[in-house]
């Protein structure tokens, strides 16, 4: 069980990451990590909204017929957005301020349909909770190193708060920041730039794996070669 | 028409009367399951244009007919279908199944989101007055009340109160700016004159547009009569939309039909001039103490702060200190108070402050031990150097609190007053007691002089006086020192 959980997580946020492999829910994204807090209660609220409608649509799995999927995920999804974006209006109206009209926007963001469609119509209710926890932490922790990188370079400031006030000063007062990174284009820069070291990290990786598991068919293909070079891709094969 | 007869049959045998006419066109067409395929093969082929005919007439029979078909509105569209397609009958009838389960859906959604509805509400409206009041206070600062008074040619006007008076008015209206609205509050104090204008809300080019929002160009308003609103402001260059639209938002602010003396009146509430503000701040200092004055720094635009705190003290160190001399020390203020010395053992002992704190001046008949315990050490500190440069080096054993400052002062006037370190034997310890000597040349005059500025006795500490420019600074009550210390320093200028 836990095995399972932990697995979920790391498809979630690493090998299936929601912005970084599925490249879903991209408006949202490049419109709201501009500064590391934004990126956070975006992700907060994408979290929220995830788990409970996972949760409730893997409860009423069973009673929506298949014609009417669609539409009854899309019911549930906006009932909870909605309920969301009062919770964040009454009690973190900074918050609000500066995400504005992203929150019911949340509605129509391909993620939270995707989960719904590929997983939780399909899997028991508590599975799919733990994949929405897991979907949501992975678009958060993506959300987050994009604003990293736009607010360092963009204002020369971190972790500001809501309002545009305060953070830490990495750079300094001389600082002349590069504006382009708050506006659409250099969100596309970033992202761009972490999607190519993502997929470059995760071919590394896969090709590690393959060439592991590939080892021992290699030895046998080498040994049946025979001839000169036996000798020498078996020290090679040695060394792996 | 025997063929119709044949087409009540089940979708399936129809399919096969369709297929039978050999010809390749028909069988792609029917092969495939679409029923726009076979529409489109009608013109084509004549043989399945009967076949399709009887077959969509056939459709409208199946409909209509009483069979295992029931006869909703859905099964014209499905009929379609059924021309090429195995259609099971089952799926249409459940259509109210589905229209019930969505519906029950669609109910349930509604029920939570009118729980979370009740239950923010308020706290939303709560929200949003906040956010408004503070927007007002933020530009009336002396102003601790906002009322909502009327909506005027849609917009709203609120009144500023302090206590019971009236310190001006604020409207609250949207103008269209380049992003889309800007949500602003132009400020109106008593004399009709602009006082503030703050945005609230807009969604402008951020670095561009969003300069308007800076209190930059917003200060530029300030000030400016209810006749010519904008004045002279310009535009900032590259953001003309987003900046003609919050002048077009100021001047409509001040020709919106509302006569603020009309209403004052109308009310029976008084308008605060400057002086009457002046006057509720220090009644309110009276009964508040100083440390207030802390607590103002950090009121940020965010915090709904009341302003209460925030006024009295605001003012009271400044009214205080303004005709007090003090010493600039590098960018610190060190008032002075008073000195004085009169008898060895009948101490006035000079403090010198820092402009934040409050000053004392205490009469001290005790040992300079003691003295050190019973006032402020860094302050008493701070006087002695001022006082007696020469005693420096040999007060610093006996006095171990010397601030940095002190030290520093202190430093740079030893040198050249060394010479004088001879001239007074007391090392031991009392400062005063120099002082004493060194007064008692000055004159009997000047040790009068105790609670005002400083006296001509620290003439011989003027010449610490000259890093600290003592008779260069100052209120007017200095000035009748300037001979004496500058004499003294020439005096230094000599021995050194």
């Amino acid at each position: 069980m836990k095995n399972s959980i932990l697995k979920q997580f790391k498809e979630g946020i690493v090998t299936n990451n929601p912005i970084f492999v599925q490249l879903l829910g991209m408006c949202p994204t490049l419109a709201t990590s501009t500064s590391v807090v934004n990126a956070l209660g975006m992700g907060a609220a994408v979290t929220a909204v995830l788990t409970c409608s996972n949760l409730f649509i893997s409860l009423v799995r069973k009673i929506i017929p298949k014609q009417i999927r669609i539409a009854s995920y899309i019911v549930i999804i906006s009932g909870f957005v909605t309920a969301v974006e009062l919770l964040i209006k009454a009690f973190f109206p900074a918050i609000d301020a500066s995400l504005g009209l992203f929150i019911p926007l949340i509605v129509v963001n391909c993620i939270i349909l995707a989960r719904a469609e590929a997983f939780a119509s399909k899997n028991p209710p508590v599975p799919s909770m733990i994949d929405g926890i897991a979907t949501g932490v992975g678009f958060t922790f993506a959300l987050s190193c994009i604003a990293f990188v736009r607010e360092l370079l963009g204002t020369g400031k971190l972790f500001a708060a809501a309002d545009g006030t305060g953070g830490i000063d990495v750079f300094g007062a001389g600082y002349q920041p590069a504006a382009i990174f708050l506006l659409p284009a250099g969100a596309f820069l970033t992202l761009g730039c972490i999607i190519a070291a993502v997929q470059k990290i995760s071919d590394v990786c896969a090709k590690r794996a393959a060439e592991k598991a590939a080892a021992p068919s290699v030895e046998e293909e080498i040994c049946s070669d025979g001839g000169e070079t036996s000798a020498e891709t078996e020290g090679a094969t040695d060394n792996e | 028409m025997s063929k119709k007869k044949k087409k009540i049959h089940k979708p399936e045998e129809i399919k096969a009367d369709v297929e039978n006419p050999e010809t390749a066109v028909e069988e792609t067409a029917v092969a495939s399951a679409d029923p726009s395929d076979v529409t489109e093969a009608v013109p084509a082929v004549e043989a399945v244009d009967d076949a399709t005919e009887s077959v969509s007439d056939t459709a409208d029979q199946v409909a209509a007919s009483d069979g295992d078909l029931s006869a909703d509105a859905p099964d014209a569209d499905m009929a379609e279908d059924t021309t090429v397609k195995v259609k099971k009958p089952r799926t249409v009838s459940q259509a109210p199944r589905l229209v019930m389960i969505l519906t029950a859906i669609c109910v349930v959604v509604a029920l939570l989101l009118g729980v979370v509805n009740a239950v923010t509400k308020e706290k939303i409206a709560d929200n949003a007055a906040r956010a408004k009041e503070i927007a007002i206070l933020s530009i009336f600062k002396d102003g601790n009340r906002a009322e909502l008074y009327d909506i005027i040619d849609g917009k709203e006007v609120y009144l500023v109160y302090r206590n019971e008076g009236l310190v001006g008015y604020c409207v609250f209206l949207t103008v269209t700016g380049f992003g889309g609205d800007i949500d602003m509050t132009v400020g109106i104090n008593g004399e009709i004159s602009t006082c503030g204008v703050k945005i609230v809300n807009m969604s402008e080019t951020p670095g561009v547009g969003t300069k308007v929002k800076t209190p930059d160009f917003l200060e530029l308003f300030d000030g400016l009569s209810h006749e010519d609103p904008i004045g002279d402001v310009d535009a900032i260059s590259g953001a003309t939309i987003s900046s003609g639209a919050v002048m077009s938002g100021v001047k409509a602010a001040h020709e919106i039909d509302f006569d603020f003396k009309a209403v004052a009146e109308k009310l029976g509430v008084k308008i605060l001039t400057p002086a009457d503000i002046l006057d509720i701040k220090e009644t309110e200092t009276e009964t508040t103490p100083s440390p207030e004055s802390e607590s103002d720094g950090t009121a940020s635009g965010a915090e709904p702060a009341p302003t209460e705190s925030r006024d009295p003290s605001e003012s009271d160190p400044a009214e205080e200190t303004e005709d007090i001399p003090y010493v600039d020390n590098g960018g610190e203020k060190y008032y002075i108070y008073g000195v004085g010395v009169t008898t060895v053992d009948d101490r006035y002992v000079l403090e010198i402050k820092k402009e934040d704190e409050t000053a004392t001046f205490e009469k001290e008949t005790k040992e300079p031990e003691t003295e050190k315990e019973t006032e402020k050490a860094t302050e008493k500190q701070t006087e002695k150097p001022t006082e007696k440069p020469t005693e420096k080096p040999t007060e610093k054993p006996t006095e171990a609190p010397t601030t940095a400052e002190t030290t520093t002062k202190a430093e740079t006037t030893v040198p050249p007053t060394t010479a004088q370190t001879t001239t007074e034997p007391q090392t031991t310890a009392s400062p005063e007691t120099s002082d004493t000597s060194a007064e008692d040349t000055s004159g009997p005059a000047e040790s009068t002089e105790t609670t005002g500025p400083v006296s001509p006795d620290t003439s011989d500490t003027a010449d610490t006086g000259d890093p600290l420019e003592v008779d260069t600074t100052g209120g007017a009550n200095a000035v009748s020192e300037p001979e004496e210390i500058t004499d003294s320093s020439s005096d230094i200028d000599s021995q050194a």
